[in-house]
């Protein structure tokens, strides 16, 4: 279970937040400080408050190590190598996370800037999805995708759920939230409310 | 043999040339003739000061005095490698920070090649130690404006990058090395290009003023390579240092990129 307590990052002032599992979709309109709000749980970003994954402190252990547990991604990976692979471990586990992405083995070694945006995307989420972190805070993960593919996407989701793993994401997508959320929380006045499912 | 005596009318006749230009950009109204009879008379003033300066530490023949007169030189250096930064660190670490490495490392690096390559009596004589802190503190001093510019831009133009690679779980050197790298390499840049264009397209200062004051061309070039030796050394350690602690201060100990100990400046200030 992740626990957030006291957690401030301006404009939001979260008292307190628990997440045991499922899906959990934050939404609120653009602006509200949605992903700076992410990055602070990740430890990204100087912030004042007290996370704990599983009764364990984040201040307790190693900054590297939390963000092996609690991971953020970002709406627009970036990239240091030249191509996806680059930025990938050559295995089975990669391999078959990719096909169900519907990423070819091809496009692995092309590029990356001639790879479109919304494989660019599928990539980004691999990376950060193949060594199964705990948590999983997902930057609005399928706006640069068609609906076929958020498809694939919100069944891997879903399917790393079910195996208990902690997914909170930011979309702006209603019907995207209706498919897959298991729970909703507003940001109201820079406050955390529930919402209606 | 000693080199030819030069009085001061001979330094007239040898001004001519500047005289030329200076006034051919009044005729074609080039609008540099203010410029550089500035930076002419501030060669000579700047030069003479350096003569009584010179003419004094090398008469006290005191190594306190010449160390002071070092710590002089790398304090002005220190300042200019700030001003060279288009982001500069906020505090004292925009002096500190490239500085005391450079200092330091410059002044052990000296202290080596005086007792164990040269060897003059006494092993701080003035005569050798000031021009060669010169040469090693300019060339770190370049390599070290460089690669200190090049590391606070990288860190903010390919933040999101650095984001990734730390959200990944990597520890702020890791996410920092490509930074590191490129910056590294800019400041190693022009030493490497000295040494590969050394006598071929260049005949380096020391060598040049060696030669014309009348020392054995052989023995000039021996000189030369030492000196390029202890150059390479001190910008190479310098610049592990300075781009290490740069590292150390552009992130915590959350592993967390702090952007926010940067201020923009003007440049070149």
């Amino acid at each position: 279970m992740l626990i957030i307590k006291n957690l401030t990052i301006l404009p939001i002032n979260v008292e307190r937040l628990e997440l045991k599992g499922g899906v959990t979709a934050l939404a609120a309109p653009s602006g509200a400080g949605k992903s700076r709000l992410f990055a602070a749980i990740a430890d990204l970003v100087v912030n004042e408050g007290e996370v704990s994954l599983d009764d364990v402190n984040r201040n307790d252990i190693a900054a590297t190590e939390w963000r092996k547990r609690v991971r953020y991604v970002s709406a627009e990976p970036s990239w240091w190598g030249n191509t996806a692979q680059d930025h990938l471990s050559d295995d089975e586990k990669t391999r078959q996370m990719a096909v169900r992405f519907g990423l070819t083995t091809e496009l692995f070694e092309r590029p990356i800037e001639q790879l479109s945006t919304g494989e660019r995307q599928r990539f980004g989420l691999l990376r950060a999805l193949v060594d199964e972190p705990r948590v999983l805070l997902l930057d609005e993960p399928t706006a640069a995708l068609d609906q076929d593919t958020s498809l694939k996407i919100e069944a891997e989701l879903v399917r790393l759920a079910g195996e208990g793993r902690i997914i909170f994401i930011i979309s702006h997508s209603e019907a995207q939230i209706e498919r897959i959320a298991t729970r909703v929380v507003n940001i109201i006045g820079g406050k955390l409310r529930e919402g209606k499912k | 043999m000693a080199s030819i005596y030069i009085d001061n009318w001979h330094i007239v006749l040898a001004a001519l040339a500047i005289f030329i230009t200076g006034a051919l950009s009044l005729l074609m109204q080039l609008g540099l003739a203010k410029s550089i009879f500035i930076a002419a008379t501030r060669m000579i003033v700047q030069l003479a000061l350096v003569t009584l300066v010179l003419a004094w530490v090398f008469e006290q023949d005191s190594v306190w005095v010449v160390l002071m007169l070092l710590l002089l030189m790398g304090g002005f250096a220190t300042y200019e490698i700030r001003a060279r930064q288009k982001l500069a660190f906020t505090g004292l670490w925009s002096l500190g920070l490239g500085g005391i490495p450079m200092v330091g490392v410059g002044i052990m690096v000296l202290t080596f090649t005086l007792t164990t390559v040269i060897g003059p009596e006494p092993w701080y004589a003035p005569r050798y130690a000031i021009p060669l802190f010169g040469m090693l503190l300019g060339n770190s001093l370049t390599a070290v404006a460089l690669a200190l510019d090049q590391i606070t831009r990288g860190a903010k133009q390919r933040q999101g990058e650095v984001n990734d690679r730390l959200a990944l779980g990597m520890s702020r050197t890791e996410a920092m090395l490509p930074i590191v790298r490129d910056a590294m390499a800019t400041g190693l840049l022009p030493i490497i290009n000295s040494m590969a264009a050394a006598g071929v397209v260049s005949i380096p200062g020391m060598m040049t003023g060696q030669i014309l004051a009348g020392a054995d061309p052989a023995n000039a070039v021996r000189y030369q390579i030492m000196i390029t030796f202890a150059i390479a050394g001190t910008t190479g350690i310098t610049l592990l240092l300075a781009t290490w602690l740069a590292v150390m201060r552009l992130t915590d100990n959350r592993h967390r990129l702090r952007l926010d100990r940067l201020r923009s400046q003007k440049y070149p200030a």
